[in-house]
């Protein structure tokens, strides 16, 4: 398990904002945790996919992508908040996410 | 540094914006639309791409999407932009001969048409559809497949995790229901009816072959295409129209023929075509490259 501390959630909430401005072509400012990543930005579930391949390439993880999808389908992602939170589960629980629910 | 055209199949997500940049490059898009337009069948009256009665129907977004691509292509080559290879995303294959010069316009426009209708004949009634899965590597989707959906097959290979597949629409629903209880991260049924890339469409893609063979002139193309099937390069006329007819019902691989122009020497991608999605897919696929959707065109030209 990871420790995920300040440093770490400043970080994925900056990679997150970072990402969805480039992917959707709008400014940073005009993102918010409210933001609907569907309705609102336009993503698409490869954002998802391309999103946990770079936190786990930047914090050295190795993931299986089956157990996030698991995880995924309790817990639907809709807005970036909610987004931002879920990549720091898989941050700090790694495989072990499924783990929460029990 | 070597440039590639790359052509999206059909799109179904626009950025909005396209015809404003085509319109802003060059007046292809005016010009080819009303040579579609001329041909039987084809009515493009009162067409914007907020109308789902284009945007919606699986024919005419086929016909949008090549007509939006050939234009893109015919404006790249006045801007001085000319590619060393091209490749097209499965039915991208007609806007890519457009673009290698190896059809005429109408040409490919008819080989859209012709294809769908030759491919609507084959499943006759049946139900069939196609799907997009993403999370699981080839070899875990084709274990899942084995055991218990025969009349479904991969249709193509996006990248390391995502994939799309292709069969009877009364399986391909279960396998979307399967998978996600599996732990997919996305699992839906697209909405086309045509299982390309499925041997059901092998009798249809060889009466493409003869309608190629007595109606169409296919041409040496001028710049090498890239198979999607099996990553051969393409120039003569037997080549391409082994290609046009294998692309219907065979298995085609997008990560392999990306890797392909990548170790071909190719660093700079144009998604020569309407949307963003042949870029979106490129983030998973390894390389040192620069790729510009329509939308960062503006880029690639500034750079000039």
């Amino acid at each position: 398990m990871m420790q995920v501390d300040d440093k770490i959630k400043a970080e994925v909430r900056e990679v997150v904002y970072d990402f969805f401005a480039e992917e959707c072509e709008i400014d940073v400012s005009e993102i918010t945790d409210d933001s609907n990543i569907f309705t609102d930005l336009g993503g698409d579930s490869l954002m998802f996919l391309a999103l946990i391949e770079i936190f786990t390439k930047k914090y050295d993880q190795e993931i299986d992508l089956k157990t996030i999808g698991k995880y995924s389908v309790k817990h639907p992602v809709e807005t970036i908040g909610e987004l931002v939170d879920m990549q720091l589960l898989i941050i700090e629980h790694g495989n072990n996410i499924l783990e929460l629910d029990r | 540094m070597k440039t590639a055209f790359l052509f999206p199949a059909f799109v179904s997500e626009y950025i909005g914006t396209e015809l404003d940049i085509l319109n802003s490059l060059s007046d292809d898009f005016s010009s080819l639309k009303a040579r579609a337009s001329k041909l039987d069948g084809i009515d493009l009256t009162g067409f914007s791409l907020e109308d789902e009665k284009f945007t919606g129907d699986e024919l005419y977004s086929q016909i949008i999407t090549y007509i939006l691509s050939c234009s893109l292509s015919d404006a790249l080559h006045k801007k001085g932009i000319r590619p060393d290879y091209l490749s097209g995303y499965s039915m991208g294959l007609y806007a890519s001969l457009y673009a290698g010069g190896t059809v005429s316009f109408e040409d490919g426009l008819l080989m859209v048409v012709v294809a769908f209708a030759l491919a609507k004949r084959a499943i006759g009634e049946s139900e069939f559809a196609m799907g997009s899965l993403i999370g699981f590597t080839e070899d875990e989707l084709q274990e899942m497949l084995d055991e218990g959906f025969d009349s479904i097959g991969i249709a193509n290979t996006n990248s390391r995790h995502a994939h799309l597949v292709t069969g009877s629409r009364g399986q391909l629903l279960r396998l979307v229901e399967e998978a996600t209880a599996a732990g997919a991260l996305h699992a839906s049924v697209l909405s086309v009816s045509v299982p390309y890339h499925a041997a059901e469409l092998k009798d249809a893609a060889s009466f493409l072959t003869d309608f190629l063979a007595w109606e169409v002139d296919l041409k040496d193309s001028r710049y090498p295409i890239v198979s999607c099937v099996d990553q051969r390069i393409l120039t003569t006329p037997d080549e391409i129209a082994k290609e046009v007819e294998e692309t219907l019902y065979r298995r085609i691989n997008w990560m392999k023929t990306f890797e392909k122009l990548c170790t071909s020497g190719v660093d700079t991608f144009v998604e020569c075509g309407a949307g963003k999605s042949l870029s979106r897919i490129a983030r998973f696929l390894p390389g040192d490259y620069s790729i510009y959707p329509m939308s960062k065109l503006e880029k690639l030209l500034g750079g000039l």
